[in-house]
């Protein structure tokens, strides 16, 4: 049997790995992606008082800390039976929306845009962010600068912390966002909006306007018609912060909601003897393998899906943007919504549309009369030894679940975090992408092999929590072998 | 001259708090100094870019992989040998190298020297507080050479800190 091997990720550091099995007439026999686990976080964390928890876990990851902190603080509101009061909870979902600004920024200008702006074949050392500044201009490139900067500093102002955030306490935020912190929120909030749309127009023109690579984005090598899951308001809009759990079926029907504390009654997990990570599933479905379709449980939690689950976007310009994406794509609308997408690479696209409503939203919130508001923390005065906190990650649904004792002592903790979500249909699309561009006789050359990761990167996927933060953008090697475990060629870029 | 260390890596997470914890006992050994600083990062990519913007040299320590000695070996690299060390690439965004050219692209005022130490871990996998003792007799290691290059006085209540 033939084996390729691609590892390390590039851009997306870490051991992860995907190893591709050939049969002897060169077609793709399987595909496995593989990362490692991280050991020991429940041990970790049992026998520290609750209250530690936004600070511990936020320290799981260097790159979405702002989502762990938000995602314990409210699983800590559960577990001290405390409602905060709600100039805290419009606090945290300012400072959750600036958050998404700079994360949705950075992966579409460093991470997911590349392939489009510079393109699929060009060469790996120009399809990175320095090929994009390139491209569109160096004034960009200090617009994406700034666009993170400003909004570092208002998590920064409003959390404590840089990068790790440490505001978020049960009951509420440990400190209110005075006026002058306000009117500086305001300023920036004004100018994500400007550079979200900017960055809309820079989509269509280089990507939508592109015949070649809007074929790519509706080809059948990136299509998986599976279950959306997704965090919707009181009128079934995407909300970042709170709401109901949502999933729609591939025709695009309702076929659960329920409030996040109850995932452990629709969410299972599979488990696979080749990797340590979990692949869950939709409970009352089952798992009926890696396959598509409304007879298998498998869902995806992403920026696409949780459009997808969404009757409507909650501010007017997203919502604008949104009516566009899915008449774009020919969606139709069916009892009065639109039917889901399933063009995995319109996640690309579907994540500046989240970008535009996470600047939109923080302009909503900062402007709210409550925000400067000091009322923003209610002491807790019981433990009811448990708690589940979810909010949507920017890689999906995060879902944070603690039990204490009487004390407020940790005895368990369970997490499924974003990325583990979308675990089986990553795998899926490794290897949709791997049957549809190597066939026999047909070179793997690095452009199809980049169009494989290209099925791999669309996710985002933060392996950091999911497994661990590993060392990236070393060289590529790929190994194909004959049946004899021979090196018949091989590939390498750095 | 404006130097920064910057040690990255996670705290909780054994071995990998090494670069953190130089960075944290170098702070201790700065105090008073005002040419040069020491910060912490969780993650590598653009965050270090802002971290470096505005000093003439960076000294960047983070920890590595098991690679061509031991447990605790400390490596001396430079930007063109990078590819080694654990947290300078961030997941959600580039390398060092590419976060530099990043940089020089945007005329942001970056060092003209960037040294990087890595230390070879033993377990950079577990979640932990503590380090193994090889890396933690590493950490001291490169806190005595870093004082001996920046001249400062290299007696300190260490443990503490670690």
């Amino acid at each position: 049997m033939n084996r390729i091997t691609i590892d390390p990720i590039t851009r997306l550091e870490g051991h992860g790995k995907i190893e591709i099995f050939l049969n002897k007439e060169g077609d793709v026999a399987n595909t496995y992606f593989q990362v490692p686990e991280l050991r020991g976080f429940e041990q970790f964390c049992v026998g520290r008082l609750a209250e530690e928890m936004p600070v511990i876990t936020n320290r799981i990851c260097g790159v979405c800390p702002e989502a762990h902190h938000m995602a314990a603080t409210k699983a800590l509101d559960a577990l001290f039976g405390v409602v905060p009061p709600s100039a805290a909870v419009k606090v945290r979902e300012l400072l959750y929306s600036a958050f998404y600004v700079t994360d949705h920024t950075t992966h579409f200008y460093a991470l997911g845009g590349p392939d489009f702006v510079v393109g699929p074949d060009a060469p790996a050392s120009e399809r990175n962010i320095l090929g994009v500044i390139h491209k569109v201009g160096v004034d960009i490139g200090k617009q994406v600068i700034a666009c993170r900067s400003r909004n570092h500093h208002v998590i920064k102002m409003m959390s404590g912390r840089g990068i790790h955030p440490a505001a978020g306490q049960p009951g509420g935020w440990s400190k209110p966002v005075s006026r002058t912190e306000r009117d500086e929120i305001e300023q920036a909030a004004r100018l994500n909006v400007e550079f979200a749309l900017f960055t809309l127009t820079v989509f269509d023109d280089l990507v939508l306007k592109n015949p070649a690579y809007l074929d790519l984005i509706i080809s059948d090598v990136y299509v998986h018609r599976t279950y959306s899951m997704g965090m919707v308001d009181d009128k079934n809009r995407v909300n970042f912060y709170d709401g109901m759990i949502r999933v729609v079926d591939p025709e695009g029907k309702e076929f659960l909601k329920y409030h996040p504390s109850d995932y452990l009654q629709h969410l299972s997990e599979h488990v696979e003897p080749w990797t340590y990570l979990k692949f869950p599933y939709l409970k009352s479905i089952g798992w009926k393998g890696f396959v598509d379709g409304s007879d298998s449980g498998v869902y995806a939690a992403t920026p696409l899906s949780r459009l997808n689950v969404s009757d409507r976007m909650a501010t007017p310009r997203a919502q604008e943007q949104f009516e566009r994406f899915y008449e774009t794509l020919g969606s139709k609308r069916i009892h009065n919504r639109y039917q889901p997408v399933h063009h995995r690479l319109a996640t690309h696209w579907a994540r500046l549309i989240e970008l535009l409503y996470a600047s939109e939203r923080m302009l909503e919130l900062v402007g709210d009369p409550e925000i400067t508001s000091p009322d923003v923390r209610i002491i807790p005065e019981r433990i009811t030894g448990k708690g589940v906190g979810t909010v949507e990650a920017p890689r999906g649904t995060l879902t944070h679940h603690y039990e204490s004792d009487e004390r407020g002592v940790i005895t368990k903790v369970n997490m499924i975090v974003g990325t583990t979500n979308n675990h089986a249909p990553i795998a899926m699309s490794i290897k949709r992408a791997a049957e549809k561009l190597i066939s026999k006789g047909r070179i793997v050359d690095e452009g199809i092999l980049n169009k494989i990761e290209m099925a791999f990167r669309l996710y985002d996927p933060c392996l950091s929590c999911a497994t661990h933060a590993l060392p990236g953008a070393m060289p590529l090697q790929v190994t194909i072998r004959n049946e004899q475990g021979d090196v018949v060629h091989s590939l390498a870029r750095g | 001259m404006k130097t920064i260390i910057i040690g990255i890596g996670n705290p909780i997470l054994t071995d990998d708090c090494a670069g953190v914890t130089v960075a944290r006992m170098m702070q201790e050994r700065l105090r008073g100094r005002t040419d040069t600083e020491a910060v912490t990062l969780s993650a590598g990519g653009i965050r270090l870019l802002d971290a470096m913007t505005g000093y003439d040299r960076a000294i960047i320590i983070d920890a590595m992989a098991p690679a061509s000695g031991p447990a605790g070996t400390l490596q001396r690299l430079s930007l063109d040998d990078l590819g080694g060390t654990w947290n300078t690439a961030s997941i959600h965004d580039m390398n060092l190298p590419t976060a530099i050219g990043v940089g020089r692209m945007l005329g942001m005022p970056l060092p003209d020297q960037v040294d990087i130490w890595g230390i070879e871990g033993k377990d950079l996998e577990t979640f932990g507080e503590e380090p193994t003792p090889e890396v933690a007799s590493a950490i001291l290691r490169l806190v005595d050479m870093l004082c001996q290059e920046l001249q400062l006085p290299i007696e300190c209540p260490i443990r503490e800190v670690l």
